[in-house]
């Protein structure tokens, strides 16, 4: 299976430009799944503006097109979802233009300059999804910086993680991912394809440097801090 | 500190605010010290040199000769534009007020006017050009709250405000600033002879310590004095950090109503294109 990674560079707010670099990537790449970064739809970190109805309407208008936009092919793209009268940061999973699935982030950082509580309501459901014959479990950021959630995927078959994540830079932070990674690994000896957003917001500057993780190595990974498409067999 | 990735991250920092923001061209204050270099060759190595225009303002009979000289030569070297503008007149404003009012010249009042004097320079600068002002504060300053408000602090963008003091040395040896410039002693030169370290109490080898413990690590004072560090200079870094925390926000603005603006309840992206 050829999945891509898609380390993009949103702008918070540019809903509509955003969705639009997510379909033309989504068209342009040849591979069975296009994996975006946590939120791209709106860019990280929309902050207050998650607390505007009409921000989250028009995400959601945005991801109902990407999804259009799917055939013969699926994408994993991180969005705003508003469901039973709370939201949720979330990863839907598409493909042949509907959904399959969608993951709602488990573990939402309030530290430091994260705030997500504030906005977010918590998932509780470790999401897998099938695709071709295999299983993938989906996580978003934080929740694979904890043992649970991966474990939790892991037992109910996924033979893949795929983790899409906006993780902000500060000295010694790509250590810190890859061994965290990497200890997963160590516990699942599942592989990992982890996405995350690249460039900055407001003087927070994201890592880039997605990657592929098998046999407990590092097999690709991508540029730090801009974007990139890299493409990886699993 | 791995040097070239926090060059990288702060470049993608700067390149971004603007990009993102539709701004293209950006104005500095060089003095010939260490804080504004970096600075600059950050500014720079994100934006290319066709988008930085830097400003020499030297207090005519103040600021050394040797530090216009490294300015003047460091713009040269990065392949700026640079403007030498004098600010004396600014402060024989604030001077002839004295004189009319007959009031005494205060030491802190004068040396700030001068910090904002500067301030009016780049902002009118700023403005000219459509565009950003880059500050040049650093982690310590910004902690001990050693800069002028609305001063040497006013700027659009901190390029090295996550950076203490001696990062920033360690920063500049690795992007080619002149060791003329990295061996100088920090100084406002505000008033003649002053330097930040005689001001502070201690070196800023000390300083950072200090403040890396208190600030990032979680050190109580008492902890860090048991240490072995000088419990005058804890107290002084301590008391300085709490005491101007007022500098490094914008003005207290009293709530009373559901939604405000107070920085507590209002936190609206700055690059934000959402237009609804």
């Amino acid at each position: 299976m050829k999945i891509a990674l898609a380390q993009i560079n949103p702008i918070v707010g540019d809903i509509e430009g955003n969705a639009g670099k997510i379909i033309s990537i989504i068209k342009k790449i040849k591979a069975d799944v296009v994996v975006f970064p946590e939120l791209s739809i709106t860019g990280y970190s929309p902050q207050d503006l998650l607390l505007n109805r009409n921000f989250v309407d028009e995400n959601m208008a945005a991801l109902k097109k990407i999804i259009k936009n799917t055939k013969n092919k699926a994408a994993i793209v991180g969005f705003a979802g508003k469901a039973n009268g709370s939201l949720y940061n979330s990863a839907a999973v598409a493909g042949n233009e509907q959904i399959i699935e969608i993951h709602r982030k488990i573990c939402l950082p309030n530290y430091a300059i994260f705030d997500e509580k504030r906005w977010f309501k918590e998932g509780t459901y470790a999401t897998i999804f099938e695709l071709s014959g295999k299983r993938i479990g989906v996580s978003i950021c934080e929740d694979i910086w904890f043992p649970e959630t991966t474990k939790r995927q892991k037992d109910k078959g996924a033979e893949l993680i795929i983790n899409i994540s906006a993780s902000p830079y500060r000295k010694g932070k790509f250590e810190q991912i890859e061994n965290v990674l990497k200890q997963r690994w160590g516990e699942n000896k599942i592989p990992i394809i982890y996405v995350n957003q690249a460039g900055a917001q407001d003087g927070i500057v994201y890592c880039g440097r997605s990657m592929y993780l098998k046999g407990g190595k590092i097999i690709k990974k991508c540029r730090d801090f801009e974007e990139e498409i890299l493409v990886v067999e699993a | 500190m791995n040097t070239k990735e926090v060059c990288s991250a702060l470049t993608s920092g700067i390149r971004d605010y603007f990009r993102k923001n539709n701004f293209r061209k950006s104005v500095i204050g060089l003095s010939g010290g260490i804080d504004s270099s970096v600075a600059a060759c950050l500014a720079v190595k994100a934006l290319g040199s066709r988008n930085v225009t830097a400003i020499l303002m030297p207090e005519t009979g103040v600021t050394s000769k040797n530090n216009i000289k490294d300015a003047e030569n460091l713009a040269k070297k990065l392949k700026i534009d640079y403007h030498n503008i004098q600010i004396n007149d600014s402060i024989q404003y604030f001077m002839n007020i004295n004189k009319s009012l007959k009031i005494k010249n205060n030491i802190y009042a004068a040396a700030n006017a001068k910090a904002r004097a500067r301030m009016l320079v780049l902002y009118y600068f700023a403005n000219l050009n459509n565009a950003l002002v880059i500050g040049t504060s650093d982690k310590s300053e910004i902690a001990l709250g050693y800069m002028t408000k609305h001063g040497d602090n006013a700027a659009d963008i901190l390029v090295i405000g996550d950076l203490w003091k001696t990062e920033v040395i360690e920063l500049g040896k690795f992007l080619g600033v002149p060791s003329s410039i990295l061996r100088k002693k920090p100084s406002a030169e505000l008033v003649p002879g002053q330097t930040a370290e005689k001001e502070l109490g201690a070196p800023y080898e000390v300083l950072d310590k200090i403040l890396k413990m208190h600030i990032e690590d979680d050190f109580s004072a008492d902890d860090i004095i048991k240490q072995g560090f000088s419990r005058e200079t804890v107290r002084n870094v301590a008391d300085r950090i709490r005491l101007n925390e007022h500098k490094r926000r914008t003005a207290m603005l009293i709530r009373v109503s559901e939604r405000s603006f107070h920085g507590m309840e209002w936190r609206m992206p700055i690059t934000n294109r959402f237009k609804g």
